[in-house]
């Protein structure tokens, strides 16, 4: 930071001309291309994956003759394996609409838990106690997704199903749901944690000059000012939700036909694919209906974290100055 | 403001980060799909032609896969085949499930599959349209046992009744005679055998070929998960082989006897009311080769299958809770 004060050239400008001064340049500049390929994997492999997706999936419409309005439109998803159009039974709308609900119960749960969490660790807790919470926060997210679903299932499940008797025996998109929001709290706290710290120290100044307690600062001020931190906080987390599969697969139910509300028994996106993949032969119509489940998947994952992102950029650039 | 500076930074460095991040595990999860079903060329390893005809020195590699009804016998079996037959090399099955091993063995990447079901005929054909010719080997029989939660007061169903409760058509316990209201039915899901013997053989048997499951009916994803949600769900009904009901504490869930029609006297699933044939809802137990395997040149396999037939195999599936087809 002692040259801050200078003019800099580009941080890329400014590596090649330290590096054609050292020796070994051969070898700096084999390193630079390897390292910029691997960056440049991650882009390759994304697009990958669409186009694969796609292909395989896209299948179903164009060379096994399965009907686009039956795909999207029919009321149950079962993954038999069967080569014949008129026996397969498979719909995207029950494990979308599944996956829509456990989401929603996700966010239900996660967002005012993660939120206070988050309120609390940057503008009320000790240093101290901050770092324990956050630190403990971290390893939560670390804890294998199979761990929650069975614990879910043995301290949620049978109390959902004594004091509610939603779903099949305890068994529903909600408690699915309420399992997810603790793999999406710690996400969520993080996150908006970092952006609630992001707030310049002056707005939280005056806030306190004019009078405002605690609440009302956090409330008022500091909420508002971090609002698109923490709502990417929120898509992150959703997310994650989405893409969840172990605890749905065992907690959610498993009943693949049309969810109505999210305490019915339901399988999402991901539980259906893992269910039937083992069914999906190379000439069924599991596999390219199952290829093009996973491509919706995708894109519904793809356009949250894309979404996040901007949200993310547009705070950056706020307070970035 | 230094401090402010870091945070900053801290802040941006954090977006990127997490987007790649996210991005890198889907990755990861379409690789894992690709790596599924991309093995398809691989054709049924250990096509050992070289191998010896003398017992003891017969090796070649075995791979199997599928139902998990069969799966602990198949385990068994394993360790004590090697005991005879040091050389040949056995890759275990994960027992996914009836449905997944005849998968897998379509897209020849298993050997053997185990099924707790006959293969259907859209499978035998997409075999031959890959250039198999499955070969049944009939090894054991077993019985599907109907549990319910142990408090429930059902005494007896008969088949027709446990055919109707799975269609969805009898939708309350209190119509059997049972307590616990409306009936919450659990089965297995899309990939095991159980699941589509039950609908086959017990819902289109005793109601008709235009009958089929409940669209309310809430699938598992094995025998054991089944079984812990009925143990919890007073008006829960699921079905799980012989070989599974000790995958839970014995009292857990109820077995309720079946009666193979209104005027015959209900039966309770076991080793000797499948034998003689009197358990209504009992079935065979299979294992799938490509041609037969006893003209089969994998040294390995033609020893595999025997062995599976012979008095040992088959005294071992009885241990296990199976019935013996000799």
């Amino acid at each position: 930071m002692a040259t801050s004060q200078q003019a800099i050239p580009p941080i890329g400008m400014l590596g090649r001309s330290v590096m054609t001064r050292r020796r070994g340049a051969l070898l700096e500049l084999g390193a630079e291309w390897f390292i910029r390929s691997t960056g440049l994997l991650t882009i390759v492999l994304l697009v990958g994956i669409l186009i694969l997706l796609a292909r395989q999936g896209l299948r179903l419409f164009i060379e096994l003759d399965y009907p686009v309005g039956r795909f999207f439109t029919y009321g149950n998803a079962i993954t038999d394996n069967t080569t014949d159009p008129k026996e397969f039974k498979f719909g995207v709308m029950p494990p979308l609409v599944a996956t829509f609900w456990v989401t929603v119960m996700t966010l239900v749960f996660a967002i005012p838990l993660g939120l206070m969490t988050a309120a609390f660790i940057s503008e009320i807790a000790h240093p101290r106690v901050r770092l324990l919470i956050k630190s403990a926060a971290e390893l939560l997210a670390g804890v294998p997704t199979i761990i929650f679903a069975f614990v879910g299932l043995a301290l949620v499940v049978p109390r959902v199903n004594d004091y509610f008797g939603w779903g099949a025996g305890g068994l529903s998109g909600l408690t699915a749901g309420f399992v997810v929001s603790f793999v999406a709290v710690p996400l969520i706290i993080s996150i908006s944690d970092d952006a609630m710290q992001a707030v310049p120290v002056d707005y939280k100044e005056n806030a306190y000059a004019l009078g405002c307690n605690k609440l009302q600062a956090i409330w008022c001020v500091i909420m508002p000012a971090a609002i698109s931190g923490i709502a990417a906080a929120v898509m992150l987390g959703m997310a994650r939700a989405i893409g969840e599969t172990m605890i749905v697969v065992i907690l959610a139910g498993g009943n693949s036909s049309l969810p109505h509300d999210p305490t019915e028994s339901m399988r999402p996106m991901t539980a259906t694919i893992a269910a039937g993949f083992g069914n999906a032969s190379e000439q069924s119509l599991v596999r390219p209906a199952l290829y093009m489940t996973g491509a919706i998947l995708f894109l519904l994952t793809f356009a949250t974290t894309l979404i996040a992102d901007t949200i993310l950029e547009r705070q950056r650039k706020r307070f970035g100055r | 403001m230094k401090l402010l500076r870091r945070r900053i930074s801290a802040s941006i460095f954090r977006s990127p980060f997490m987007v790649l991040t996210t991005l890198a595990l889907g990755t990861l999860f379409a690789l894992a799909l690709t790596a599924c079903g991309s093995d398809d060329e691989k054709s049924p390893s250990g096509s050992n032609s070289a191998a010896a005809t003398k017992a003891p020195n017969v090796t070649g590699t075995v791979t199997i896969e599928g139902s998990s009804t069969v799966q602990p016998y198949t385990i068994a079996l394993i360790d004590e085949f090697a005991k005879t037959y040091p050389d040949v090399k056995i890759n275990p099955p994960s027992g996914k499930g009836s449905g997944a091993g005849i998968t897998a063995f379509i897209n020849k990447q298993v050997d053997i599959a185990q099924s707790s079901r006959a293969m259907k005929d859209d499978e035998k054909s997409q075999a031959t349209a890959a250039g198999l010719t499955p070969f049944e080997v009939h090894i054991l029989d077993d019985a599907l046992a109907i549990t319910v939660h142990p408090d429930n007061k059902v005494a007896q169903l008969t088949f027709e009744q446990v055919a109707e409760i799975f269609a969805g058509e009898i939708k309350d316990w209190s119509e059997v005679g049972g307590s616990g209201g409306a009936i919450t039915i659990y089965t297995r899901n899309e990939e095991s055998g159980s699941f589509a013997y039950m609908n086959e053989d017990v819902v289109q048997k005793a109601l008709g070929k235009d009958k089929t499951y409940s669209p309310d009916i809430n699938k598992q994803a094995n025998a054991p998960a089944g079984l812990t949600a009925v143990s919890g769900d007073a008006s829960g009904i699921f079905y799980a082989g012989l070989g599974n009901l000790g995958e839970i504490p014995q009292g857990k869930v109820k077995v309720v006897p079946v009666s193979k029609d209104a005027s015959s006297p209900p039966v309770t699933p076991s080793e000797a009311t499948v034998k003689d044939k009197s358990y209504p809802i009992s079935r065979p137990l299979f294992y799938y080769t490509n041609g037969d395997p006893s003209k089969a040149t994998n040294a390995g396999l033609k020893a595999f299958v025997d062995y599976a037939l012979s008095t040992d195999g088959q005294k071992l599936g009885e241990e296990i809770g199976f019935v013996g087809i000799k």
